[in-house]
């Protein structure tokens, strides 16, 4: 089997005493969709929050690559390609949509505090690169006529458009979306769908956590099933779909039969 | 350049086509006088502004840079008898120094401890060019600071000062400007609005909040030591945390990420103890009042309203 792209081992995570990942392990494989889905409080943010260097676990270890990422920073992961989207949006309210995309190339240039004050040599084509590429992606989007408005006064499923341009106009290797459909009717979430897959398609790895089931099993080619901080299963969609345990930790203990609906 | 960028490069024209006018406009000293005060307040607030309104740090401690460059070029000419540019680059390397031990421990924290640090570092400051009179003068201020010199040409008169100083100013806001539109003006903004966001895509939070807040230390050391030759004498009281508080009461009335707001609270507030000279004694509750009509009533600060023009609109932006 080929490397993966991101691979936990036993990965714990506990706030004072509540322990919300024990002994987490799974694998997300190069150039594919895998998703992490669970009930509320399953700690699927927990752990993307873990590889994304916010939280530092105290147990366990996640490799991006072969190579240990735990105990990385946030900035030094987006500069060895990962970036991640977030469940309640970060969007810069202040800024330009097109300057909100901008930043998302920060990790992959280098000009700083000397070459911006005196323009020093190098500066100006890097800036024009940066602009350049932020507006192809912002057409790629769909976001191009909104490039000079505050990314504040976007509608909400598109402001979710800008975070996900943000992310992903550094190219990255590996993207980790927190609900990337959390609050998007059926019509965006079918285009968030049809995007997600052309994302995956230019070669990056996605790791999703996500709620709406119709995303999830329309789109993933992996899925890990998580509850009380625990793997409970993994497997493609349809594994997972008829697997006893996903359906008691949805439906509740006294769910047998009919699940599957 | 994009239309905006003409815009900022106009208003710089036209601003310093102001600064050429005024000396033959009103050539009267004490005019002069003010606006050179106006020059150097707004030196300091230009950095303060990067620090306050774009990266979104309060400090309430650029008083104590603005003196300590104000005392490390007075003593060190005055006493050791030190050239003074060579001194002036010495005071803003040590001012950035400290600037840099104060913020490398504290900006690693969430929320606003730099406020209380940079107030306890004001104060300390202070109390010292206060008690260390053997070597600071003590209350009564240290004087006998020798005039700037360019060539042989002596700068000892309001007018020649006013040169000077408005050619720091000029270019303080060139640099601003440039630093804003820019890779590291967008990571300050961007962590401005979520530290974990800006982060998670590759923004370094902590180095650049301390690298502002060093940088806007410099400017203010800088402006200092431009104060202490221009008068010649310097005095704690100008340095202790009321001022630190009219200056970010400057940048607030100005408006916060605005680089011109920053221009204009200044050339509003500074003269306004020499307007307001009948009820000095409620010189800070006047102040105060400003702060918070301003913050009532203009919450992005005067500037605003002229931002409205076409061609002024250069701050923030795409």
């Amino acid at each position: 089997m080929t490397q993966p792209i991101l691979a936990l081992e036993g990965l714990c995570m506990n706030f004072g005493g509540m322990q919300a990942l024990s002994e987490v392990s799974f694998a997300a494989q190069a150039g594919r969709i895998t998703a992490v889905i669970g009930p509320n409080g399953a700690g699927k943010t927990t752990a993307i929050n873990c590889i994304s260097g916010i939280y530092r676990p105290p147990r366990g270890e996640a490799y991006f690559e072969g190579q240990s990422m735990l105990g990385l920073a946030s900035h030094q992961l987006a500069r060895r390609g990962v970036t991640r989207t977030f469940q309640n949006l970060q969007v810069f309210t202040h800024m330009s949509v097109l300057e909100n995309v901008m930043v998302g190339l920060h990790g992959v240039t280098k000009r700083e505090f000397l070459w911006a004050l005196f323009r020093l040599p190098g500066f100006q084509a890097e800036e024009r690169q940066v602009m350049e590429q932020a507006r192809e992606m912002l057409e790629f989007l769909d976001l191009a006529e909104m490039a000079a408005l505050p990314a504040g006064q976007l509608a909400y499923g598109d402001q979710k458009r800008v975070e996900l341009a943000r992310a992903l106009v550094s190219r990255p290797r590996l993207m980790l979306l927190d609900e990337p459909a959390a609050g998007l009717n059926a019509a965006e979430t079918e285009s968030m769908a049809r995007t997600l897959r052309a994302i995956r398609d230019q070669g990056i790895s996605l790791l999703l956590i996500e709620h709406d089931m119709s995303l999830v099993m329309g789109i993933s080619d992996w899925v890990v099933v998580l509850d009380h901080g625990c793997k409970i299963a993994e497997g493609t969609p349809a594994q997972v779909q008829a697997h006893p345990e996903v359906i008691c930790a949805y439906l509740g203990g006294a769910a047998e039969a009919g699940a599957d609906a | 350049m994009s239309g905006r960028g003409r815009g900022f490069f106009l208003g710089l024209a036209v601003l310093a086509g102001l600064v050429v006018a005024v000396p033959f406009v009103m050539p009267n000293p004490y005019y002069l006088n003010v606006l050179n005060v106006v020059a150097l307040n707004a030196i300091v607030v230009i950095g303060l502004n990067l620090l306050i309104g774009y990266a979104g740090q309060i400090s309430l401690g650029h008083a104590a840079f603005y003196g300590l460059g104000a005392y490390i070029s007075g003593i060190f000419t005055g006493s050791f008898g030190w050239p003074p540019w060579p001194t002036m680059l010495f005071a803003a390397v040590s001012v950035g120094g400290l600037a840099a031990l104060i913020g490398i421990p504290i900006l690693r924290l969430k929320g606003n401890y730099l406020v209380m640090a940079t107030l306890g570092f004001n104060l300390i400051v202070n109390i010292l060019t206060v008690q260390l009179d053997d070597l600071t003068g003590g209350p009564s201020g240290y004087s006998g600071i020798p005039s700037l010199e360019i060539f042989g040409w002596v700068i000892n008169s309001d007018l020649r000062f006013y040169i000077l100083v408005w050619s720091a100013a000029l270019i303080a806001l060139l640099l601003a400007r440039n630093l804003v539109r820019s890779r590291v003006g967008r990571g300050l903004r961007a962590l401005h609005g979520s530290e974990v966001a800006a982060a998670a895509l590759g923004v370094p939070t902590e180095r650049y909040k301390v690298k502002i807040f060093v940088f806007s230390a410099v400017l203010a050391s800088l402006a200092g030591s431009l104060y202490a030759h221009y008068y010649g004498i310097i005095t704690p009281k100008t340095f202790d945390i009321f001022f630190s508080v009219e200056l970010v009461t400057m940048c607030i009335v100005g408006g916060l990420g605005s680089l011109w707001g920053g221009f204009l609270g200044a050339a509003f507030l500074t003269p306004l103890p020499q307007v307001l000279h009948f009820v000095e004694e409620y010189k800070d509750i006047i102040y105060g009042g400003i702060l918070v009509l301003i913050l009532v009533f203009l919450p992005e600060g005067l500037f605003t309203r002229l931002g409205r023009l076409p061609w002024l609109a250069g701050r923030r932006s795409p």
